[in-house]
This record gives C-alpha cells, sequence and structure tokens, in this order.
C-alpha cells in the first residue's frame, strides 16, 4: 500500500514534534532533527555556545565515540550535516532506506546524549576560533556580519552566530552541559524525515530514543524583536581588490502574509539573471559581477539586502546604478510582463528545488519549529499566482525606499567610500557606529 | 534502474537519454572538449569567455533578456560551466518544458550571435570576476597549486585567464576557438530523468542539429612531466590556505583504477571517518578545513590535498600530512577501512544521481573525458567491486616527497622544502 501524499504531523506526549512525507519513488531518506536553540536567544556571554554546541554533538555521546559516529556514517554511505542558525540549530542527514533506524538511533544519542567532555570542548574551542579566523579573512563574510550590525544595532538578531573569541573561549563543558539542558527542551525539537519513509516507524523510534524531560518544555525565548532604528553606514578598511557592498534594512517577520509577495519582489529586483539589478549592473553597465539581492525571516522581524562586488574604478558607477534602480522601481512600478515572469519564476524554483527529500524535510521540519501553518505546496502556487502587480509595488514601495537603508562595505579606501555614498544615496546622515 | 539509448544528430553531435525513475524533472546539458586545457597561451581564458558570451544571444532568443526571460517563465535553472577538460551548457526543467527548453538551449548555445559590442561589456564582467577570485584566499590557493604542479603549460593556467587576456580578445578570435574546439564529434547531448515529454522521433535531433558541423578537433597538448615547485603568495593574515598536488600513476582509461584511486583519496581524506579527517581536524585540531580529493583528466590523475589553518601550525600540519601519505604507502590501508570508504563513496554516489543534473554531469565526464558508456549503476558498481589488493597498489604509488606546494598565508617558499 502507498502511503498518501502530504505531509503527517504527530506530537508525542513529551511535546517532541514528527513530521514526515513519503515521496513516491525515493530510494533515499533525508532525516533531521531541529532545536529551537540559535543565536538570537543568546546573552552577550553566551554568544556562539549554539554553535559550540553543534559541533560538540559531534564529539561523542553516550553510545557512540567521535570517531565511532564518523566511522558508522561513512560506513552506510551517508551524508551527516548540522548547521547553526539564528533561531534553530539542526543535525540532518541522507541515507539509503535500509540505514534509516541506524542512522536514527546515532542522530538521536548524539542530540539527546552528547558527552560534552572538558578535553572535547577545548579542542572544539580551537576549531571554531579558526573557523572564525577564516571568515575574518573573507571581505564577503565580513561585509555581511557588519551589515547586520548596521541594520539591528546591537541586538543579537545582527550578531554573527559563531560568537566572539572571547566568548566562545568562556565556555567550559560544565555550562554547556547546563546550556544543552536548558535548550535542547522537548517542545523545541523537531524530527523531520523526506522520501522513503513510513511516518509510525519514525513516531516509534522517536518515541523510543527521546529523552524523558518536563513535558512540552521549550527553550528560552527569543528576546523582543528589535525596532527599526535610524539607518548606519558601517565601513571596515582592508586591502581588497573589490569594495565589497551591502544594503539593507528590516524586512518582514515570518508571521507576515505578504511573505510570499516578498519572494517575487526579491525576484524581480535581484534574485534572478533577467532581475533589474542583475540586468542593469552587470548586464548593460558591466559594473559589477556579483550583483544580488536576499531576504530572511525571522519570528517577529525580518531583514532585507542587497551585495554587490566592484572594483575602485567603478565605485561611484554602482553605488548610483544601485540606487537609480530603486528609485526607478519605486517611481514607475512593474513593467509589463515582468510579475508574470517572476511568478513563474517563483513557482517553478518551489517545485524544482521540492524534487529532493533534503529540501522537503528541510522545509517542513523549519515550518514545524516555527509553529507555522504547513501549507500543502498547490497552495502556496496558488498564492503566488492571486499576487497583483499593487502587492509587489506597494511592498516596494514600502521596504525599497532607499532613505531607510543602512549600508555595509568592506574596501582599501573609506574616505573615498563615504564621499561616493553621500552623492549616491543623499538624505539624512547615516550613523557610523 | 535507469534506461538509455544513444542517437546522433545530423552534425555529428551524439544525443544521450537517460531516463530516471521517479522524478518529475528533465535536465538537458551540452558539453563539448573545449575546457581551459584546450587554449593556445595567448588564447588563456577564452574558453570561459566564450561561455559568458553566449549567453548574449542566438538567432530566435537574440539578446540576454530574452534568453534569460525564457529561462526564468519555465521555471528552469539555466547554468553553464567551464573547466580545465570541459565546457558545459544545462538547463533543468519540470518534465513537460524540455522541448521548449532544448529549444532555447540549442539556439543560443548553438547559433550565438557573439556581438561585438556585448563582447566589450562582457569583459569589464569578467574581469570583476577575477577580482573577486583575488579576494577569496581558498581560490588563490586552488589556482596557485595548479601552476606548482604543471608550470607553463595549459593546465598551469587559470580557467578565467589574465586581466591583460581580456581586454585583448576578439570576436574573430573567439569564433575561431569555437570552429576549432566545439564539434559534435567530441562533445555531447545529454537529456536526463524523467524522459515522458521528450520526443522518439527525431525533433529532438533536429534542435541539436542547430549546432554547426565541425571536423574533429586535435587533441589537447599532453600533460607535462612532473616538474613540481613551491609557490607561496605572502599575505599578511592569521589564516593559511596550504594545498598540495601529487601525481600517482594511474591509468586514465581504465575504470577500475580510477575507483580503486577515488577509494584510496577518499579513506586519505574524502570523509569525515578519513585519515586526514580523524588525525589533522579531530584529534590534533590543527585545521578547520582538512581534504583530500582525487581528479583524473584524459591523460593523467592528480591528487589533491588541502587545508584551512592557524599559520603558526601550517608547517606542522604540511609534515604530518605527507607522512600520513607515507604510512599509507608502506603499511597500506586496512581491510576495514577500504571496506568504509567504499560504502560510504558507493553510497554518496547513489544519493547523488538521484539528481538529474548531477547525472548529466558525470555523463558528460565519463563520455567526452574518458570516452565511455555512461551508465551511472555501472558507475556505481565499480566503485562496489574495489578490492583491498588494488588501493593498496595505488597507495603504494603515491610519493609523499613528490609534490607541488602552494599556499597563501605569512609564509615563504623555504618553510615547505
Amino acid at each position: 500500500m502507498t502511503e498518501p501524499a502530504g505531509h503527517h504531523l504527530t506530537t508525542l506526549p513529551s511535546g517532541v514534534r514528527v513530521v514526515t512525507e513519503s515521496m513516491a519513488g525515493a530510494r533515499s531518506v533525508a532525516l533531521g532533527i531541529m532545536i529551537g536553540a540559535g543565536s538570537v536567544a543568546e546573552s552577550g556571554r553566551e554568544a556562539g555556545w549554539s554553535h559550540l554546541l553543534e559541533h560538540l554533538l559531534f564529539r561523542g555521546s553516550a553510545r557512540y565515540g567521535s570517531r565511532e559516529i564518523d566511522e558508522r556514517f561513512d560506513a552506510f554511505g551517508g551524508e551527516i550535516d548540522a548547521g547553526t542558525g539564528r533561531e534553530s540549530t539542526s543535525l540532518s542527514a541522507r541515507v539509503l532506506d535500509e540505514h534509516l533506524e541506524e542512522a536514527f538511533d546515532i542522530m538521536a544519542d548524539m542530540v539527546w546524549r552528547p558527552g560534552i567532555a572538558p578535553a572535547d570542548v577545548a579542542s572544539e574551542q580551537q576549531i571554531v576560533l579558526e573557523e572564525l579566523a577564516m571568515y575574518e579573512d573573507d571581505p564577503q563574510d565580513v561585509v555581511f556580519d557588519l551589515l547586520g550590525a548596521a541594520v539591528f544595532g546591537a541586538h543579537p538578531i545582527g550578531r554573527p552566530v559563531i560568537g566572539t573569541r572571547e566568548s566562545v573561549s568562556g565556555a567550559d563543558s560544565e555550562t554547556l552541559r547546563a546550556y544543552h539542558a536548558e535548550r535542547y527542551a522537548p517542545g523545541s525539537i523537531v524530527i523531520s524525515a523526506a522520501g522513503s519513509v513510513v511516518h509510525e516507524r519514525i513516531v516509534e523510534l522517536v518515541a523510543a530514543a527521546e529523552q524523558a524531560d518536563v513535558a512540552g518544555r521549550r527553550s528560552v525565548p527569543a528576546p523582543a524583536p528589535p525596532t527599526p532604528e535610524a539607518p548606519r553606514a558601517l565601513f571596515r578598511e582592508r586591502p581588497t581588490e573589490q569594495f565589497h557592498i551591502t544594503f539593507g534594512a528590516h524586512g518582514l517577520a515570518r508571521e507576515d502574509d505578504r511573505r510570499i509577495a516578498l519572494r517575487v519582489l526579491d525576484a524581480l529586483v535581484g534574485g534572478t539573471p533577467s532581475s533589474r539589478l542583475f540586468q542593469e549592473v552587470r548586464e548593460r553597465r558591466s559594473l559589477a559581477y556579483d550583483v544580488s539581492s536576499f531576504h530572511s525571516e525571522y519570528a517577529g522581524v525580518g531583514h532585507i539586502g542587497i551585495y554587490l562586488g566592484t572594483r575602485p574604478a567603478n565605485l561611484e558607477a554602482a553605488l548610483g546604478a544601485v540606487v537609480g534602480e530603486l528609485e526607478r522601481l519605486r517611481a514607475d512600478g512593474l513593467a509589463p510582463g515582468e510579475l508574470d515572469r517572476a511568478r513563474e519564476h517563483a513557482k517553478g524554483r518551489f517545485v524544482l528545488a521540492l524534487e529532493s527529500p533534503y529540501a522537503r524535510m528541510g522545509r517542513l521540519g523549519a515550518l514545524v519549529l516555527h509553529d507555522r501553518e504547513l501549507l500543502e505546496i498547490d497552495t502556496v502556487l496558488a498564492r503566488v499566482d492571486a499576487l497583483q502587480e499593487q502587492d509587489i509595488e506597494s511592498l516596494a514601495a514600502e521596504l525599497l525606499d532607499p532613505a531607510r537603508l543602512s549600508v555595509a562595505a568592506v574596501g582599501p579606501d573609506e574616505a573615498r567610500f563615504r564621499a561616493a555614498l553621500d552623492t549616491a544615496l543623499p538624505g539624512p546622515a547615516r550613523m557610523a557606529a | 534502474m535507469p534506461r538509455f539509448s544513444s542517437t546522433t544528430a545530423a552534425n555529428g553531435l551524439p544525443v544521450h537519454r537517460i531516463g530516471l525513475p521517479g522524478t518529475r524533472a528533465t535536465t538537458l546539458l551540452v558539453a563539448f572538449d573545449a575546457g581551459a586545457r584546450t587554449e593556445r597561451p595567448e588564447e588563456n581564458g577564452m574558453a570561459h569567455f566564450l561561455e559568458h558570451l553566449v549567453f548574449k544571444g542566438g538567432e530566435h532568443y537574440d539578446d540576454y533578456r530574452k534568453v534569460n526571460e525564457t529561462a526564468e517563465r519555465m521555471g528552469g535553472v539555466l547554468n553553464a560551466y567551464t573547466s580545465h577538460d570541459l565546457v558545459a551548457f544545462h538547463i533543468t526543467v519540470r518534465a513537460e518544458a524540455v522541448m521548449e527548453a532544448a529549444d532555447l538551449l540549442s539556439d543560443f548555445v548553438g547559433r550565438p550571435r557573439v556581438d561585438a559590442e556585448e563582447l566589450d561589456k562582457e569583459r569589464g564582467v569578467v574581469i570583476q570576476e577575477i577580482q573577486r577570485y583575488k579576494d577569496q584566499p581558498s581560490a588563490v590557493a586552488g589556482e596557485l597549486i595548479e601552476r606548482a604542479a604543471f608550470g607553463d603549460h595549459p593546465l598551469g593556467r587559470t580557467v578565467l585567464g589574465p586581466e591583460e587576456h581580456l581586454r585583448t580578445f576578439s570576436r574573430e578570435g573567439l569564433m575561431a576557438f569555437r570552429e576549432r574546439r566545439w564539434s559534435g564529434r567530441t562533445g555531447g547531448a545529454f537529456v536526463v530523468g524523467n524522459l515522458e515529454h521528450v520526443p522518439d522521433d527525431g525533433s529532438l535531433e533536429d534542435l541539436i542539429a542547430r549546432f554547426p558541423d565541425l571536423a574533429e578537433p586535435q587533441a589537447a597538448e599532453p600533460v607535462p612531466d612532473f616538474a613540481p615547485q613551491i609557490l607561496v603568495e605572502e599575505r599578511d593574515t592569521n589564516q593559511s590556505h596550504l594545498r598540495m598536488l601529487l601525481r600517482p600513476e594511474v591509468t586514465p582509461d581504465d575504470p577500475a583504477e580510477r575507483a580503486a584511486f577515488h577509494i584510496y583519496s577518499t579513506l586519505l581524506g574524502g570523509s569525515m571517518g578519513s585519515r586526514l579527517f580523524d588525525e589533522i581536524r579531530e584529534q590534533r585540531g590543527l585545521a578547520y578545513s582538512v581534504f583530500a580529493s582525487d581528479h583524473v583528466a584524459s591523460d593523467h590523475g592528480a591528487l589533491y590535498m588541502g587545508a584551512g589553518l592557524d599559520s603558526t601550525k601550517c608547517v606542522e600540519a604540511y609534515t604530518r600530512m605527507r607522512e600520513i601519505v607515507g604510512e599509507l604507502r608502506d603499511e597500506g590501508p586496512t581491510e576495514e577501512e577500504v571496506h568504509r570508504a567504499r560504502s560510504y563513496a558507493a553510497g554518496r554516489r547513489v544519493l547523488a544521481f538521484e539528481n538529474t543534473n548531477a547525472v548529466a554531469g558525470h555523463a558528460a565526464r565519463r563520455s567526452i573525458v574518458h570516452r565511455e558508456p555512461i551508465d551511472p549503476d555501472l558507475a556505481i558498481a565499480q566503485l562496489d567491486a574495489v578490492t583491498h589488493a588494488q588501493v593498496t597498489d595505488i597507495a603504494r604509488r603515491v610519493d609523499p616527497d613528490d609534490l607541488a606546494v602552494a599556499c597563501v598565508g605569512p609564509h615563504a617558499a623555504a618553510d615547505f622544502s
């Protein structure tokens, strides 16, 4: 018998949630454990601890040593990966279905019963400090961290997930064990699986493996979302070949129904090769190789932005071109056919991306973890189709007003950058810190 | 089980169909034996520049906007890549749109305008791409190791080419390169995934026949003898990016030996359970990232090793990584290690082959670089068949003292001698 299409969701008595979706024809299973522990709920002292703890999950658990975890996953040809973001930590794997139970057994032990031995904390701290130093060498990483500070000031949503040298060095095995006990709470853990999978079997596996705890207890809540502040312009001088420049502002919260319109707006501003910024800045005027826009949604707050890398010779022209395109969109609205194309693009990408069990698992897990409605794919497509030009235009008028954009840049000459910015982006002076 | 068939378009370009079960997507990929290693010295950068320029339009989709807007309207993912070995163009769409996608791709790639004005504009874009690379130390290290290993040979030059070249390339030169290298006889078209909407009445072949009918090109300049160097780009950073390249003897047209070489590089540094990952990263904490990988071109094999690390630990890691290669040469891998690496490599490939684009890319390499059949199941079976004795044999051929070294960081070449 085949499973019906669509997802299945079960909440265990402990509060742990299990969501799965069976996909016809798949031989593999994508399996994820998502935990509501991310950088936004960290204090300054704890900055980067969620990420450090994620590293430590791989250092051994009650029943599996570090080397054993690596070797077991190697032996069944699976890939296991982990990531830490602003609102969550995730451990995910892709394996052939015959290895599902064994893979889950190891992952569950890593998440619920990590060793966190003092020697392992010390060596993982060293590795994370190296990771930090590597980011500092990459101007693109630096400029995005700087933009977070420019848009969100001191609020933790704008801080780098990895933390600082001081906060990472300040953790020890005792504090991290307490941190794990507090943050990896059953009501903030979601198991997600997609591909060749039977829902009831996953529920049984989770029920057998989970750690007993106060039923329904949730992780530490995030602080109240930040309110918009006056725009800033932050610069870091580095002897780079290009100026790496970002513009950014508050976007839409995850709860905001206009997020589907934002996805389409982002595609036509800078998300695709026929987008306005790509056409004008790269194709028509050859001012950059990379120019793109992005958007991220979180609980109660969102982030939009634009990135470009340009040679010093093109600095003034490139800044002027980006600001000019934003002004033009606000003043003239959409061109004929533009909405239709962006809608088809958004729908096509959405459907093609969900061909992969891994992408489907990630989407389901994130929606459940953040208590969002699980829309069927057809519902999402219908909502994209229902968008009108006016929905996009009013969103552009609100979000892409140059007067509200903060700026962050990395490059060889701060004075020159600030002068160029003042010309391209007149209006209120932007705070330098 | 995949289903295959192959036909040939009127211009000599083979058209391979690989049907995969359980997918709603289809990929069309067209590739030629026209990568950077086929460039003459003054042409370095041209293969990649030409790849950029065809996107400016063909006969029907005659400008950049039409090409990209058409792909977007289909919800397709359209892209291209150039390596030393080949150039490839690919589009992935919902199965129903496959013939529209073939019409688009065969138009602008098969009948490109290569407009002189667009050419001038695109120079600036690629120059920016080169500059961007220079701001990424790991990318700089990746280019430097090729020069350290292959010197002034096409394989030692960068795919992007030097900035000066980009300023001088002419339409005439680009079209001459295309005439010389983009022959269907050494290229291929690959349609992979859901084939329900791919007709068998010759209409796909008619679209593919839009590519010009060109004579078979000459073989690329053979790989030079190994004269490895140590090249350091001194940068005042806290991090070092270390790369090594070794050239063990591997028979490029022996699939069994290539598979054994891949298992070797996997157990050396291709997975989390590998020797380099376990010792350099986990036990000694010397590096944040460390890896080994194998690459087999048409006439040679190369083993790459690399690490991103704290500069004060760079020389220690360099020494220890070579010692690990030496231990494998002298003592061989364990049975258990080979078993694990084999399961890992084969399992990874099964997972990767659930993606139509990955199968198409693999098929193109097999067919164009190695001139071999393109059955994805066979590629997996060849990994499964690798024995401990074969991997031990490969390990014996890897000499840890005969290697090219490249490093970006606060070092001098003498640190690595």
